[in-house]
C-alpha cells in the first residue's frame, strides 16, 4: 500500500512538472537587409573570385509594426543565389551553377538537389556572429560567358529561444554595387527590369 | 506572392506553389534575366476559369495542369507546363 501511495504521488508530481506545452507565440516579422557584390567589375577573368557579402544587426525594424525587434538566435536564415548564363545571341538564360566553384567564408553556400532548379540555384545560409547575421561567400569563375546572379529574399523558420515560433522574412537588396544594368540591355534589347529585379540582380562577364 | 521562391530549400512550405495561380492570371512577364525567381510568360487565365478547373476528380497539381490545358486555351498556354515545372510540379 505504501509503495502504491509513493508511486501515485510521484506520478502526480511528474504530471504537474511536465505540464502542458506552452502555447507557441506566432509571429511573422518582415525585415530589410542589404548585400554587396565585390569587386563590382563588369568583367572578370576565369579564375577570379567575386564575393557576395551581407551583414546586418540582429536588432531590426519590423516593417509591419514599425517596432525594433531583437531577432537573435534564429534557427537559420536561408536565401538563394540563382546563377544563370546567357549565351551570346540568345534570350533564354541557362542554369550555370556549375560554371563556378564556391567558397564559404562566413555563413555557407551549398547546393541542394531537392529543388526545381538545382543546377541554377545555390542555397545560402547566414551565420550569427556577435550580434550580427553575416554572409560572405565567393564564386570562382570557371567558364567564360555572360552571367546573371539573382539574389533571393531570406527566410527564418523560427528561433532557438522560448519564442521559437517567431518566423521572419528578409527582403535582401543589393546596394552600393554597380549592377551593370547596361549589360542586360545590350544582351536583350527592350528588356524591362521591374523594381524587384533591380534590387536582386547582378550582371557580369567572364573572359 | 510575386517574390515567393520555390527554390529556397529551407522554406518548409516551398512545396506550396504560392505564386502559381497569380502567375497564371497576371499580365507581368517576370524573367530570370531580370532577376525574378521564375520565368513567367503566362497570363490571361481568369479566377473563374481556374476555379472551375478544380473538379471533384482532380487530386494532384499535375492533374489540375492537364485539365486546365484541356479545357481552357489561351495564347500563353504553351508556357503553362514550363511555369508549373518551375514550381516543382
Amino acid at each position: 500500500m505504501k509503495n502504491l501511495i509513493v508511486s501515485v504521488t510521484l506520478l502526480i508530481v511528474a504530471v504537474i512538472n511536465s505540464g502542458c506545452p506552452k502555447p507557441c507565440i506566432e509571429a511573422n516579422y518582415s525585415f530589410a537587409a542589404n548585400s554587396q557584390i565585390t569587386p563590382d567589375l563588369d568583367s572578370v577573368k576565369v579564375g577570379d573570385t567575386i564575393f557576395l557579402t551581407s551583414s546586418f544587426s540582429t536588432k531590426l525594424t519590423d516593417h509591419a509594426s514599425g517596432q525594433m525587434i531583437d531577432y537573435g538566435n534564429s534557427t537559420g536564415i536561408g536565401s538563394t543565389l540563382a546563377v544563370s548564363n546567357l549565351p551570346i545571341g540568345d534570350t533564354i538564360a541557362k542554369d550555370a551553377v556549375f560554371n563556378f566553384d564556391y567558397t564559404s567564408l562566413s555563413g555557407r553556400v551549398y547546393n541542394d538537389r531537392n529543388i526545381p532548379r538545382p543546377d541554377g540555384v545555390q542555397q545560402l545560409t547566414y551565420q550569427e556572429i556577435g550580434g550580427n547575421y553575416v554572409l560572405k561567400v565567393g564564386l570562382i569563375a570557371k567558364q567564360t560567358g555572360n552571367y546573371i546572379l539573382g539574389l533571393g529574399d531570406g527566410l527564418s523558420n523560427g528561433r532557438n529561444t522560448s519564442r521559437s515560433c517567431e518566423k521572419a522574412s528578409f527582403n535582401i537588396s543589393i546596394n552600393n554595387t554597380n549592377q551593370h544594368f547596361y549589360l542586360i540591355e545590350n544582351w536583350v534589347p527592350g528588356i524591362i527590369l521591374n523594381d524587384y529585379g533591380k534590387k536582386h540582380v547582378y550582371y557580369f562577364k567572364v573572359y | 506572392m510575386e517574390n515567393f521562391d520555390p527554390n529556397l530549400s529551407t522554406d518548409h512550405f516551398k512545396w506550396i506553389p504560392k505564386g502559381l495561380f497569380y502567375d497564371l492570371l497576371d499580365p507581368a512577364n517576370e524573367t530570370l534575366l531580370a532577376g525574378n525567381p521564375v520565368n513567367d510568360y503566362v497570363s490571361g487565365y481568369t479566377n473563374a476559369q481556374m476555379f472551375s478547373t478544380f473538379q471533384s476528380n482532380i487530386y494532384t497539381l499535375q492533374d489540375y495542369r492537364a485539365r486546365l490545358l484541356q479545357t481552357v486555351a489561351n495564347t500563353t498556354s504553351s508556357q503553362v507546363t514550363g511555369l508549373f515545372a518551375q514550381y516543382h510540379y
